[in-house]
Parts: C-alpha cells; structure tokens; sequence
C-alpha cells in the first residue's frame, strides 16, 4: 500500500517582488492509499496549492512531498489529477481522452481502445465514445476526466473541485459516483470541496485548511461513505441525526476558526 | 442595451436583433449573400452604363463584355504564348510551393518562439526584422542570391508568408491551456509528448488563420515576384498585358485573381471546419 505524504511543507510563491509571505506554512499530511481525505476551507486559503504541491505541479519552498519515502520531483502517472472544469481535449473524442494517458505509455491503438473502453463503461458512458467534448453535459465531462484519470492506472486520485461546477440534483449523483469509483480502483483519493455535506459524504478523513497562511487546522475522521458502500443510500445518510449534528459542528468549527483570524 | 421610447422604435439595436438575424428567427431579415450580389450586379451595372455610353475610354475601361470576351481568347488561345490555366497552373505552383515552405520552417519556428525561452531569445529579432520589409525591397538581394529562376520567386513568396506563419504558431502556443498541460504532464507525458499531443492541437486553430493570412500575403507578393524574368503566370501576364495596353486582359487577369483567392478562402473555411471543429464550438 502506498503512501502520499507532505511533511512540513511550506510554499511561497516567487513574484517580482520576492518576499510574499508564505501560501502553505508547514503542512503535515499523509494520505494512505486507502484513505479518501477531503480538504475543505474557505476560498484562497491554499486548497488547490497543496493540490499542486502533492501532484508536483510546483515544488515546495521548504519541506519535502514523498511518495513511498521517495521524494517527488514532478508530476507523475501515479497521482493523476480531476481538475475543476474538467481540461478535456475538445480534439479528441470522448473515448479517445479516456486512452490519452495509455497512448503517452505506448500502448498499441487497439489495446489502449479496449481498455478505454471498459473504463468508459465503468462511469457509465459506453454510449458517449465516440461523441466530442462539447456534446457531451458538465456530469458527464467529469465522468470522463475521471476515467482518463483511473486510465494512467495511478495510486492517488488528486480531485480539485471536480463537482464545483455541476448542478445540485447531478452533483449528489457524482458523489455516490465518486465513492464507488474509489472503491472499485484502489485509489487514494484527495479531493478538494467548498462544500461541508460533501466532504462529510464523501471522506474517511477531513481536513480544515485555514487561511494566511494555509495551514491544517482540523482533521476529523468520518465513516458516511464507507456507510453509502455498505448499502446506505445517500439521501439517509444525509437526513440522519448523526450527520447533521456533524455538519453543524463542522460548521461552527470553520466559523470558530474564522472569527480566530479576525480577532 | 438598447433606449426605447413607448411607441418608437429603439434608437440602437439590441442583443437579440444581432442574434435573430443569425439564428433565424420570425421576421428574418435579407441573407446577407443576397446584398452582397445585389451591390455586385449594381456595380457591373455601372460599369456596362459608364463603358457603353463612352464615359472612359475603353483604353482604361473596357465593357464587362469585352472583358469577358477577353477571359474566353485567354482560355482557349491564351496570352504571351501561354493559356490562362498555364499561367494560373505557373501562378499556384509558386504559392503552393512558397506555402509548403513557409509551413516548414514558420511552424517549427513558431513553436521554438511560443515554447521555449531561449528559441523566443534567438528567433523573435530575426522574425521583427523581416516583418516589416516590403517584400519588393528584398527581392533584388533574394535574385542576387538565388538567380532569376523558379527558386528566387518561391524564396521571396515565402519570405513574405514567414511572419504571419510563425506568429500565429507562436500565439496559438501560448493559448494552450494550463489545465491542458498539466493533465497531461501528470499522466506521465514527457516535454517532447505535451508538444506533440498538447501544444500543437492548441495551436492548430491559429496556425490556420496565420496560413489564410500568409496567403494574403502570398497573393499580393506574387505580382511583384513575377516581374522579374517570368514566362509565365498571373501577375506576369497581368503586367505583360499592361504594356501593351491590353486593358480588358489586365481586368480579366485582376479577376481571375480575386476569384482564385475567394476561392482559397472558402478551402481554407472548409478545412477548419474539417481539422479543428472544436475552434469554433465550446
Ligand atoms: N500562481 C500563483 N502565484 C502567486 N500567488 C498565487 C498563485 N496561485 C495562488 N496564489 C495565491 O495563493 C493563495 C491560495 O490560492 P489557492 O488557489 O491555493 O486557494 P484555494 O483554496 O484553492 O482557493 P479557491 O477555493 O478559490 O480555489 C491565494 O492567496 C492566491 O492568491
Ligand atoms: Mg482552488
């Protein structure tokens, strides 16, 4: 089992200026590869950083992100990235992104097709192949950016917001979604959400960011979604006393936290 | 935003009236091909009425029957020993030829400028110097270098093609997106394959639109390259005609040219649609 970690990660973004004061200050967190840790907090407070950070689109100022003990030097097939408003090839059809990352590894037209092709069944689009990127709805766009994602066959799914842009009824159906696709790949999962009913839905294991500078403030461990794969549907988790009492709590945290920063 | 009146209609016209007249609504308005052959028969129009009641000389312009007339003797006799395919044939081999290198040498030094520091460095100094130059102040120093043949003529065309080739290449490389990238860098794809399967798809739009300018450029460059010690082709039939004040050949000449590069145009707008279908959708 795998292991992506962060330790004492600090991450200052150089302007022209030189001396901004830090995004990231000493970020400790270390995400099992059968873990699904969601990172919530307010806009700006370094969400996406730390997302680039782990998946190495930039490299920490101070501090070390290993994989397996290994330092991490760049991006790399075993943490592939869901992005926000899904970046999509609009060149390429729907089947033809999902094995996008096999053709990078060499793999022969007719193999990487089969294989795209299950995936694609697997986030329930076998009819959608063969369709372009602007024929196909925001949900679905998002289906395949994460079957093209699972296609690089990674340790760690790294998700930014992957449901930010959806509408309400499609976005609760996503999120059954994502939770059966973690469970069925083997894939850690770190994920980023503004939404507190998402993160409680959806993660083993929540952490708080707060902002200036980004740091974790809050861990809070969860089993909701581990309840949804046992066979509880979404719609009683949300309404049972014991989730509502959580997201009320974790609500009250983030605003305690808030107040903090503005005191 | 539109101010209206009760009872009057606005002063300017709003967002729908614009869209209606592209999306076909209720009171459609004149397709704009049917104004724009109107203002076409009007001007042939006034061109018959101008040469038939001897207001111009037929020297300077003859009717639109003689010049007819004269694209027909072009077409089957020809002109200075040449048909007109011949010279059309001799005019599009030259611009065709001068593409093929510009497209050669521009895209790859328009992907070098967009991607990489030091290319940007060390070819952004030699496209800003040839961009400007009329293509006629090189052309002597190109036949010095080259000779009067084929080669100086297709040299210089594709002098010409060079800068908007390699500019929109450069500007269509900057337009990729970030996202773009990094999807496919965190899928594992070295900097040679996000080239390959990134930055040159995004980049494909605008380097399209820079061929359609380059062959703009190539058209009006063409005229003057075949001055010098041609036998045939467009502009030199052209230019042989004017000598001689065969007034009606030069017409014809001038129109073949515009009918060929209309011609060009709605090629290249069918290509679009067929290689980069995404550009004008999403
Ligand atoms: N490339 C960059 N250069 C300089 N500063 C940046 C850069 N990217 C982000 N920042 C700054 O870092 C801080 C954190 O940004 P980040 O995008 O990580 O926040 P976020 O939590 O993802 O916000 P949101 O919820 O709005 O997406 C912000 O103050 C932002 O202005
Ligand atoms: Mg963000």
């Amino acid at each position: 089992m795998s292991v992506l970690s962060l330790e004492n990660a600090t991450l200052r973004y150089t302007g022209v200026d030189g001396g901004h004061p830090p995004v990231l200050a000493s970020v400790d967190l270390s995400i099992d590869q059968d873990e699904f840790v969601v990172v919530i907090g307010r806009s700006g407070s370094g969400k996406t950083s730390l997302l680039n950070l782990a998946a190495g689109f930039v490299k920490p100022s101070s501090g070390r992100v290993r994989l397996d003990g290994a330092p991490v030097t760049g991006p790399g097939a075993e943490r592939a990235v869901v992005f926000q408003d899904d970046a999509l090839y609009p060149w390429l059809t729907a089947l033809d992104n999902v094995a996008f990352p096999l053709r990078l590894r060499g793999f022969s037209r007719a193999d990487r097709l089969v294989r795209a092709r299950t995936l694609l069944d697997q986030v329930g689009l076998s009819d959608a192949a063969e369709r372009h990127v602007w024929e196909l709805s925001g949900g679905m766009r998002q289906r395949v950016g994460i079957a093209r994602a699972l296609a690089s066959s990674p340790k760690f799914l790294l998700m930014d917001e992957p449901l930010g842009a959806l509408d309400a009824l499609t976005r609760s159906r996503m999120q059954g979604f994502l939770l059966d696709v973690w469970q069925a790949n083997g894939v850690g999962a770190l994920l980023i959400t503004h939404s507190i009913e998402e993160a409680l839905l959806l993660a083993t294991r929540i952490i708080v960011l707060a902002p200036k500078p980004g740091r974790i403030t809050s861990e809070i461990f969860t089993t909701f979604g581990r309840d949804h794969l046992a066979g509880t549907p979404l719609s009683e988790i949300r309404s049972s006393p014991a989730f509502r009492r959580l997201q009320d709590e974790l609500t009250a945290l983030i605003h305690a936290e808030e107040e903090g920063i503005a005191a | 935003m539109s101010i209206s009146v009760e009872g009057l209609p606005p002063i300017m016209p709003t967002v729908q009236d614009i869209d209606r007249q592209s999306e076909g609504d209720t009171s459609r308005p004149l397709p704009l091909v049917w104004i724009s052959l109107a203002t076409i028969t009007a001007l042939l129009f006034l061109w018959s009425l101008a040469s038939s009641y001897g207001f111009v000389s037929p020297l300077f312009l003859p009717s639109p029957v003689a010049v007819y007339q004269a694209l027909e003797s072009l077409a089957v006799t020809g002109f200075v020993d040449a048909t007109l395919a011949q010279h059309v044939g001799a005019s599009l081999l030259r611009i065709f030829g001068a593409l093929a290198v510009a497209l050669v040498v521009g895209v790859p030094a328009g992907l070098a400028i967009g991607a990489s520091r030091l290319g940007k460095g060390i070819l952004d100094p030699i496209v800003e110097f040839l961009r400007p130059l009329p293509p006629l102040a090189y052309l002597p120093l190109v036949i010095i270098w080259l000779g009067i043949g084929e080669a100086s003529k297709i040299a210089v065309i594709a002098l010409a093609m060079l800068p908007p080739v390699i500019l929109s290449t450069a500007t269509g490389v900057r337009s990729a997106s970030a996202d773009h990238v990094n999807a496919a860098r965190s899928f594992g794809a070295s900097r040679l394959q996000v080239l390959r399967h990134v930055i040159v798809p995004s980049a494909l739009p605008s380097i399209l639109t820079g061929t359609r300018i380059a062959l703009g450029a190539g058209w009006s460059t063409l005229v003057a390259a075949e001055l010098v010690a041609a036998t045939r082709g467009l502009g030199f039939m052209i230019q042989s005609a004017a000598q001689f004040l065969v007034t009606d050949v030069v017409i014809a000449g001038i129109i073949v040219i515009a009918a060929v590069a209309f011609l060009f145009e709605l090629a290249a707008r069918l290509i679009e649609r067929w290689l980069v279908p995404w550009s004008t959708r999403r």
